[in-house]
């Protein structure tokens, strides 16, 4: 070997020695502790600003507002009637008392709805309200699909959505089997659709993301679900009580159902002990279910607190009976039944390698003997609902088979869905095999080129419809409290205001004024403003004005609120919010498709409104911090386009939007949402946060605005 | 030479184990890890400690630290002496709130032994104390956590890693008190009809088997583990997930454990030679298919598996690249600048310049509307139907590559002195041809010959992705995107031991090819 050869191996061990010292962390002398925290409370307390009083007082320097009065003052009535809500014992009357809330919340002008997550256009096979029913369900029910044999038309469509909404305040039966023969179409039972990517694992507890869970929720069994009216019925619960106090909840298992392999032979019966199983397996996975059963006795310390699971209030009496104690009362939990909670099968989970225990299931999990559930091998998993699966190969097929036992197989139409697999590149292809029937429904996006495709050749007048998407909304909020002006790295995330303390000053005292916040909101032109992100042809399908989705849920009767408002059986919650938000004299249309909040009339008026009430106490202009990340053109687009539309209504002499660029992720997301308590904040205003309701109940919603830190929501608003 | 070749081997699992250690080092230590929690919905809904804790947990999952929590070493020892009524206990109680005081923590019993225990096995802490409100009250997720954090240094990754790389079967595999008589002996199998090594205690039943598949004797005596993924294929070891054939299930009438000697059969798609042993107990199901205690199982199934189905594809493709490619090159190598040769140029760059994606799409068009080609290898009837789009379009740039090289070597030859020496000489344009200069162009292509072969392992990711082929292609790009650190070691470990296999080979096949090439030290030998 010669001298050359041994230097460049030298210099690659001391490459390799220098890159792992440096990753490698330094061992000191004793155990040392390192102490996270967070900041500490806000001790500092300020008079929050009177808006009734005639006198605004300029405070001699800043200091932030203290956080629980400020959000008591501008959110007090919001979370009033949450609260009231919540306590309410009829579902009726808290939806009118939630509908308030909402209306108080929209009223404060501090958020601003802006577009729900992935709206577009569509064409499609399947009966509408047929397959997943309900809105935030998040299971695709898809044994209960009517696929007809080619596109069901527009009108069709129509007429069949009208024949549904009829049979939720009537007693008749939406069927639209019926419907779809009378009018010549034939009624499908194999489907072919396209797929994406496989699940990652055939264990439910593992997977939290739809495009995850959504494979497996045809091969499971829920103890409850809802029906195309919304209204719950057993499905692996024949019935259920509830004691008088709520805290107890039996459910009688059905008899006979089974568990089954992939070749369709019995494996075991479906028992109270595999709930009791499947629950104790979703706390030891903790991948985020167990958070919704926390009211449950003994989980949250069973999950998190290294609790023994005799303490948990879920036991399985006998065979056919499973009860489930409370610590507090959870309205949420028959929903979450419906489709977060699953059963597994105690036997074949332990044959295969699992184990229960917080630390023994992640020990067993990354073991070599762990085979359950796997899912590049159907043999590894036992499967309780309306199909089982065939076949799973990644990159090319997914296949399922219905099971000939499942106890309601009469109502599944469907003997075989198969998938395969199809990366989105070769789109002209795709769109030919939905037009000719092969797959049987396709999105119709202006990216691809579909949409246009559609546009030219007639499909998208004949059978193209609006599929909602999954209802949560982006949001637009402003920060009232202010806390930070610099960026991780060092940098300002402030033009004016870092270093001034007068324009700290009067951005303070003008945020925290309602008039102000009117003026910023109602001067917005959303339907400009959503174009530029997606395009005018989604934008109108997409832009929302209300906050917890418009058709969330309905009333099941007619009810009267204190006041003596009267709303019929079947009013959306929409109409009701908008009700109050008229009452309030919010000035905002709540209906999709419009440009609700816009109104640069009334902005100008609040405007001067605001200026009369500031008084002296202000210097005009205001500077409004907008964060954004140099190179990435979706945030730089929008931020121009922010700026321009407030700056030309209210005028840059009013109101000043300064773009902060940061030229790091770290950075960026540090300040635009990654903080942990509102005084991290580090920009004035922000429209990147989505939130949605899981299932149907706006306090699911609104309790995202909750304060102390148990919603997400405020610490956007600088709060908590 | 066969000194020379174990210094190569040597240097070569040096060189292997180098790269792994800069990839875990890169993978590790100098990705962010933060962007797992973007997108993670359940990190947004926890606040205060419990997010931090949360925080922990997906780090772990991912592969990045290990964490014990101080409550979890509270809950194994008051098992132990309490039983599991521990909860009750008074001074399990008090042991669990005595983190929440930030001041004396430290001193506590407990406490002080979990540091002591942890420290003394590398671990860092991490405290959390009570998050509270100025009022007193406390915040959501705000209780105070202790936790003993070890970010596994490379080194002891890399040790890990190594020490695990390849197992073996042993008969006291299985932990079953019950289970007494352990043996692992020849035995004849009653489904292949041949002598099979089964074991009694080891985790599978059959350690040497013969069955239909090719390569028709298997094993399970030894296993190569490349990794487990956490993301794409949760809790599962790759090099399974690449050996599991990709087709239908295969239903065959064959007879269970419990029905042999008698004249009943069963149509099922069990196969019996996987069976491994199961720890939990034989359901009564299980007991009328098996007769002992290994009763879990796979199917047996039609079709390739993922690396076999790359592999092929791979394979066929190279073989009509060569087949086909070298003709063509030396053919318009003798008639350049003829409308062969310029023809033959066309092609060379319109496959160099044409995006893959573009050119496959027009190979497919024209493959499905003229010749009835399935478009989708699931869709296909036959069971070659699906291969032929797939080979197509990976044969056609592979040939466009090895017309041009051969095209110029053959004509870098063909300028060279000896040949105007030769012909001087006497000897025919066809002795020239196939005696000296073919030889001699050939020598620049053997060297990448073993690499060309061995490189279809790793499979063709645009050709995999738009034909829907179960293969391997797609697996390092899509455990990049998703942060699968398990795929990504993997991946590196197999490409890289690929790569140096190949290049290893190369030269040996360069040294067997071309006698004036010589590898040990030495003069040389030939001219």
């Amino acid at each position: 070997m010669n001298a050359k050869k041994i230097l460049s191996i030298i210099l690659a061990m001391a490459m390799v020695l220098g890159l792992a010292a440096c990753g490698k962390t330094e061992q000191p002398e004793g155990p040392v502790i390192n102490t996270e925290t967070e900041q500490t409370a806000d001790t500092t307390t300020t008079e929050p600003e009177a808006t009734e009083a005639p006198e605004v007082v300029r405070p001699e320097s800043y200091e932030r507002y203290d956080d629980e009065e400020l959000y008591m003052e501008i959110f007090g009535k919001f979370y009033d009637y949450e609260q009231a809500g919540l306590a309410a014992d009829d579902f009726d009357e808290a939806l009118l008392l939630y509908a308030r809330a909402e209306a108080e919340l929209l009223g404060t002008y501090a958020v601003n709805p802006l577009y729900t997550y992935e709206a577009g256009y569509a064409i499609s096979s399947l009966a509408p309200n047929t397959g997943a029913y309900y809105m935030g369900a998040g299971s695709s029910s898809v044994e209960n699909c009517v696929a007809a044999d080619r596109l069901i038309t527009a009108e069709d469509r129509e007429a069949l959505l009208a024949l549904w909404e009829a049979s939720l305040t009537s007693d008749d039966e939406y069927d639209p089997k019926a419907y779809l023969e009378e009018h010549g179409y034939g009624i499908k039972t194999d489907l072919v659709g396209v797929f994406g990517s496989i699940p990652t694992t055939l264990d439910r507890c593992l997977t939290f993301e739809s495009k995850d869970y959504s494979y497996l929720d045809p091969t499971n069994l829920t103890l409850v679900d809802h029906d195309y009216k919304g209204k719950l019925y057993g499905k692996c619960a024949e019935s259920w009580d509830v004691s008088d106090d709520g805290l107890t909840y039996t459910f009688n298992i059905r008899k006979g159902i089974n568990w089954y392999t992939s070749e369709g032979t019995a494996y075991a019966e479906l028992t109270a002990n595999d709930w009791v199983a499947g629950f104790r397996h979703l706390c030891d996975a903790q991948y985020g279910y167990e958070a919704y059963l926390l009211s449950v006795e003994g989980v949250f310390d069973y999950a998190y607190a290294g609790g023994s699971w005799e303490d948990v209030g879920i036991k399985a009496l006998d065979d056919y009976t499973l009860q489930i104690t409370f610590t507090e009362e959870d309205d949420a939990f028959l929903d979450y039944a419906s489709n977060s909670f699953y059963p597994i099968c105690d036997s074949w989970f332990l044959a295969h390698g699992g184990a229960y225990g917080v630390e023994e299931y992640a020990a067993a999990a990354t073991s070599g003997n762990y085979t359950y559930a796997d899912s590049s091998n159907v043999a590894s998993q036992v499967y309780c609902g309306p199909y089982y699966f065939n076949k799973i190969t990644s990159g090319s097929e997914i296949k399922y088979i219905k099971n000939k036992n499942y106890y309601d197989a009469d109502s599944v139409l469907i003997d075989t869905l198969d998938y395969v697999y199809d990366d989105g590149s070769v789109v002209t292809q795709l769109y030919q095999d939905v037009l000719n029937g092969t797959y049987y429904t396709m999105g119709l996006s202006a990216d691809d080129g579909t949409l246009q495709m559609a546009k030219e050749d007639g499909t998208f007048d004949k059978y193209a419809y609006v599929d909602e998407g999954i209802g949560a909304n982006y949001l637009m909020l402003l920060n009232l409290n202010r806390g930070t002006y610099v960026l991780e790295n060092g940098g300002a995330s402030s033009v004016a205001k870092n270093g001034d303390e007068a324009k700290q000053i009067d951005y303070q005292l003008a945020i925290t004024n309602k008039n102000f916040r009117k003026a910023l909101m109602t001067a917005f032109d959303k339907m400009a403003f959503v174009s530029v992100a997606m395009g005018e042809d989604l934008a109108a399908i997409n832009i929302k004005n209300i906050y917890t989705p418009y058709e969330l849920c309905r009333l099941s009767k007619d009810v009267t609120d204190e006041n003596g408002n009267s709303f019929t059986e079947g009013t959306p919650y929409g109409d009701i919010v908008q009700f109050y938000a008229d009452e309030l004299g919010l000035d905002i249309d709540l209906q999709d498709e419009t440009n609700g909040w816009f109104n640069p009339e009334v902005a100008k008026e609040a405007l001067e409104a605001a200026k009369e009430e500031l008084g002296d106490a202000v210097t005009w202009p205001i500077h409004i911090d907008c964060i954004s990340m140099l190179g990435y053109a979706p945030y730089i687009a929008s931020t121009t386009a922010y700026k321009e539309l407030i700056e030309g209504v209210l005028g840059s002499e009013n109101v000043v939007v300064d773009v902060i660029d940061t030229d790091n992720w770290d950075d960026f997301l540090a300040a635009a949402w990654l903080f942990t308590d509102g005084e991290s904040c580090g920009t004035d205003i922000f429209w990147d946060i989505a939130w949605g309701p899981e299932y149907a109940n706006p306090w699911n919603d609104l309790n995202a605005f909750d304060p102390y830190g148990s919603g997400y929501m405020p610490k956007f608003f600088g709060l908590f | 030479m066969a000194k020379y070749l174990l210094k190569r081997i040597l240097f070569s699992l040096f060189a292997l184990i180098v790269v792994t250690g800069i990839v875990m080092v890169l993978v590790y230590t100098y990705t962010n890890r933060n962007d797992l929690l973007k997108s993670d919905d359940n990190w947004k809904k926890r606040s205060g400690n419990e997010q931090k804790l949360y925080e922990y947990t997906v780090f772990q999952r991912y592969g990045y630290l290990e964490f014990v929590d101080y409550t979890t070493f509270l809950k194994t020892k008051y098992l132990e002496t309490e039983g599991e009524s521990y909860t009750q206990n008074e001074d399990y109680k008090k042991a669990k709130n005595a983190i929440s005081d930030s001041a004396t923590f430290q001193d506590y019993p407990d406490v002080a032994e979990f540091i002591d225990k942890y420290y003394g096995e590398g671990y860092d802490f991490v405290y959390m104390p009570v998050l509270k409100y100025a009022s007193g009250k406390e915040k959501a997720g705000g209780g105070a956590i202790l936790l003993a954090v070890n970010e596994k240094s490379v080194w002891n990754r890399l040790w890990d890693y190594i020490t695990g790389f390849i197992t073996f079967e042993s008969k006291y595999d299985v932990e079953d008190e019950n289970l007494t008589d352990r043996y692992i002996r020849w035995e004849d199998d009653p489904y292949s009809k041949l002598p099979a090594l089964v074991g009694s205690g080891t985790k599978h039943k059959y350690l040497i088997y013969f069955d239909s598949r090719f390569p028709f004797i298997h094993q399970n005596l030894i296993k190569i583990n490349l990794g487990i993924s956490s993301v794409t294929y949760k809790n599962q070891e790759i090099t399974d997930v690449i050996n599991t054939p990709t087709g239908d299930m295969k239903v065959v009438t064959v007879q269970y454990p419990t029905q042999l000697g008698t004249d009943q059969y069963t149509e099922t798609s069990i196969d019996f030679h996987s069976v491994t042993y199961n720890n939990a107990g034989v359901s009564d199901s299980d007991r009328a298919i098996f007769t002992d205690n290994y009763t879990v199982y796979s199917y047996q199934k039609k079709g390739l598996t993922m690396l076999e189905n790359s592999f092929i594809i791979g394979f066929i493709a190279t073989v009509i690249a060569y087949l086909m490619g070298l003709p063509f090159g030396i053919f318009m190598s003798r008639h350049k600048d003829g409308l062969a040769d310029k023809t033959g140029n066309f092609y060379i760059i319109f496959m160099m310049s044409v995006p893959s994606l573009a050119y496959i799409f027009l190979f497919a068009t024209i493959g499905t509307t003229l010749f009835g080609f399935p478009y989708k290898f699931a869709t296909s009837t036959t069971k070659i139907g699906g291969y032929i789009l797939p080979v197509i379009c990976l044969a056609l740039p592979g040939l466009g590559n090895v017309m041009r090289w051969i095209r110029r070597y053959m004509i870098d030859q063909m300028n060279a002195d000896y040949v105007k020496f030769a012909k001087a000489e006497g000897l025919s344009e066809q002795e020239i041809f196939s005696g000296h200069i073919f030889p001699n162009a050939m020598v620049y292509l053997m060297q990448g010959l073993p690499g060309s072969i061995l490189g279809c392992l790793t499979g063709a990711i645009i050709t995999e992705r738009v034909f829907a082929v179960p293969g391997v292609g797609g697996l390092l790009t899509t455990a990049i995107d998703s942060k699968d650190n398990g795929i990504i070691i993997a991946c590196t470990v197999f490409y890289t031991f690929l790569t140096i296999l190949s290049i290893i080979l190369g030269d040996l096949l360069l040294s067997r090819y071309d006698p004036r090439v010589s590898l040990t030290d030495g003069k040389g030998g030939g001219r």
